[in-house]
């Protein structure tokens, strides 16, 4: 009981989740990617770089 | 439409994607970017490659735009009329880039394909969220990225395949514009369609992320897919604006690219198109 009693103390506390209210024009400029960030999966749209498959300088 | 079943579906390192479509038998499909012929130079056998590839993309596109129409028969009849004129504008790029290929000596079926685009958006099952993720993601990612191919090219001294370049993203601001049209007027009418937009993104998130190569992995043709960054790609400000991006959603993306001092008043307009050149 006493380690599970100090285990407890160890961990952050608790918090409440929050909510965000946003409206249409919040929520669609939220969830937009990059072009970088959809080539992280690897070289999404290659014949678009140079230099080497999705290098752009 | 149809449910998604599991015969629908295929795993590709723990990652569900949908299956792939029907490819003439010319074609060797692979499911990893490691397996493509992307080579890390513009040599001859190189640019075949990319015309190939870019050639590929676009059947794609064509294909996700008509499954659109054939899946969502109830939705307004001129967004399926917009997805009905998608589908031509495809089904052309895709026959200027093949002859472009045939110029330069190549031919279908030359490189490897991959139908990432594909696997990701026919696992959504609401229109919002494909054209959140076809659209306004995968193809507004594409303006961004033809506007830098037409000075590749150039520069590469093949204006004739620049000029290409140029005329299909031309096309593509529309595709974009007319899905940033439809989403907003769908949430308008229905609000609950935004969180068919947030799913149908979170979903590519969590593509990109399992897909993502391993370090130092190496492709079919010797180049390492991991010893590069993918910071230095810009947004097409210009044609993001013509697509009705609003301000703050340009400025978002220029933020996620790191221009966040530049553009720290969000609806400032002139700060983004400053960032941008």
């Amino acid at each position: 009981m006493d380690a599970m009693k100090d285990g407890a103390a160890s961990r952050p506390k608790y918090e409440s989740p929050k909510i965000t209210p946003m409206d249409r024009d919040e929520v669609l400029k939220a969830f937009q990617m990059t072009a970088a960030q959809i080539s992280a999966a690897g070289c999404w749209w290659a014949p678009g770089c140079a230099g080497s498959p999705c290098r752009f300088d | 439409m149809r449910l998604i079943g599991p015969d629908d579906v295929k795993i590709v390192r723990g990652v569900v994607l949908r299956r792939d479509p029907a490819r003439e038998t010319c074609f060797t499909v692979v499911q990893l970017h490691k397996d493509l012929h992307d080579y890390a130079d513009m040599s001859d056998v190189s640019r075949r490659q990319r015309l190939h590839r870019h050639m590929h993309n676009e059947m794609q596109t064509m294909e996700i735009a008509a499954q659109n129409v054939a899946d969502f028969p109830d939705a307004p009849w001129e967004l399926r009329m917009q997805m009905a004129r998608q589908c031509w504008d495809e089904s052309r790029h895709t026959q200027i880039l093949y002859r472009r290929l045939r110029e330069l000596g190549g031919r279908k079926g030359e490189f490897p394909v991959m139908n990432y685009e594909w696997g990701v958006t026919q696992l959504l099952d609401s229109l919002a969220a494909r054209l959140a993720v076809q659209n306004r993601t995968f193809e507004a990612g594409e303006m961004d990225l033809l506007r830098r191919q037409e000075g590749m090219w150039n520069d590469a001294g093949d204006p004739t395949t620049a000029a290409l370049m140029d005329a299909l993203l031309a096309d593509e601001v529309q595709h974009v514009r007319y899905a940033n049209r439809w989403l907003k007027e769908l949430a308008r009418q229905n609000p609950r369609i935004l969180l068919q937009v947030a799913a149908g993104v979170q979903c590519l998130r969590r593509v990109t992320a399992g897909l993502a190569p391993r370090h130092d992995e190496v492709n079919a043709v010797g180049v390492n897919l991991t010893a590069f960054t993918h910071g230095d790609v810009v947004a097409n400000i210009e044609d993001r604006r013509l697509a009705e991006f609003t301000q703050d959603e340009i400025a978002e993306i220029l933020r996620q690219e790191g221009f966040g001092a530049l553009v720290s008043g969000a609806a400032d307009g002139a700060a983004a198109t400053a960032a941008a050149r």
